[in-house]
């Protein structure tokens, strides 16, 4: 090894990675060239100086309960224990409106279903005929619920909804009219 | 604690796992910052920006390298925005005034007001990629392949820019500190 081999490979000797093969050849260069020994001994010691200095700079700083504080808050953390969940308080927070809600809905959907198969009689030309008819509803509702919990001094509230679906199928007899030439036509 | 069972606990964001992050690496990431950005106020915004950012992508930490190392990655990258930020802000608000002349030192003079000891307005003034070398060399005690791979260089440039550095501050610093040993003096009069 000579003295620009070393020169490169001086900062892997001073820390101790140098394969084996390599530290002992840089061992004896060091033996034999004084001043490669004294420029590495300088880089010791400012390597330690540099260490121990930029320590001192810094070590007077902490991190700030409000940094830590604002860390929290913005990652939005889940809550591990059991928090207070209080619905909202109203009409909106009881269920039978909900299911009232949803039974009107289908007996009024009915009742406008049966009226517009129904046809105004003064056409003599028409004939009665029965039907059987299929009807299948679908009514998605939204259930919001308002949530608190505790984060520290922190009071953290959030609206959440759960959806809900109401599906029924209804099959309906019923007794209508249909015009005679319609009907024919069908024939 | 076993760093999977504390990122285990950051991906389902328990309260402790976050706590522990905080306390175990927040010290030693806001001095870090401190020493790169030369600025208390803007170190504490740096590191509370690193953890909100690492929070996020906790997903995708695939635990090849520490938690701290993946941490501080995140810290160099803002830090390295922040810093060049800032120099445009101080050339622009040099420009403004017209009666400073535009330099390359914007940032070593921005932050004066705060300067502690030599050593660190020595640091402030070493051109940022020195700056990135010393840190890590000399405050987290990185080897050299270390800071190769963190830095994404080979580690022939980073002993490069380490030599650089090292010259850089040996000439920046007061001669009464005598870092570089007994002959430093005499070598500089020489010069």
């Amino acid at each position: 090894m000579n003295c620009r081999q070393f020169q490169r490979d001086v900062f892997e000797h001073l820390e101790g990675s140098l394969s084996q093969s390599a530290r002992l050849a840089a061992q004896r260069h060091l033996e034999d060239c004084e001043a490669c020994r004294v420029s590495a001994q300088k880089l010791d010691r400012t390597s330690r100086f540099l260490t121990t200095g930029l320590r001192n700079e810094s070590e007077f700083l902490a991190l700030t309960e409000d940094s830590k504080m604002r860390i929290k808050d913005s990652v939005g953390e889940t809550p591990t224990e059991a928090v207070e969940t209080t619905a909202i308080p109203g009409l909106f927070a009881r269920p039978w409106i909900w299911l009232g809600s949803g039974i009107a809905i289908i007996a009024l959907s009915i009742f406008f279903f049966v009226r517009s198969q129904f046809r105004p009689e003064s056409d003599t030309s028409q004939k009665a005929t029965d039907s059987l008819a299929t009807i299948s509803l679908r009514i998605s509702c939204c259930e919001p619920t308002y949530t608190f919990r505790t984060d520290g001094n922190l009071v953290v509230d959030s609206l959440n909804c759960q959806p809900c679906v109401m599906e029924e199928s209804l099959q309906i007899q019923h007794r209508g009219v249909v015009p005679e030439n319609e009907n024919n036509s069908q024939l | 604690m076993d760093q999977d069972e504390l990122v285990a606990g950051l991906r389902r964001r328990d309260a402790w796992a976050v706590g522990e992050l905080l306390d175990s690496y927040g010290q030693r990431l806001l001095r870090s910052a401190f020493l790169l950005s030369g600025s208390e106020i803007d170190a504490q915004d740096l590191v509370q920006e690193t953890f909100v950012q690492a929070l996020d992508s906790i997903q995708r930490f695939r635990g090849k390298s520490s938690i701290y190392t993946w941490l501080h990655a995140i810290l160099l990258n803002l830090a390295r925005h922040h810093i060049r930020d800032s120099r445009r802000l101080v050339v622009n608000d040099e420009l403004a005034r017209k009666d400073v002349p535009v330099t390359d030192e914007g940032f070593a003079r921005q932050d004066t007001e705060t300067a502690g000891s030599a050593l660190a307005i020595a640091l402030r003034q070493v051109s940022e990629i020195h700056r990135e070398v010393l840190v890590l060399r000399f405050y987290e005690e990185m080897r050299i392949h270390e800071i190769a791979a963190h830095l994404g260089l080979s580690k022939g440039t980073v002993k490069s820019r380490l030599h650089y550095a090292i010259a850089e501050m040996q000439r920046l610093l007061p001669e009464e500190l005598n870092l570089f040993g007994a002959n430093s003096t005499k070598e500089k009069e020489q010069r």
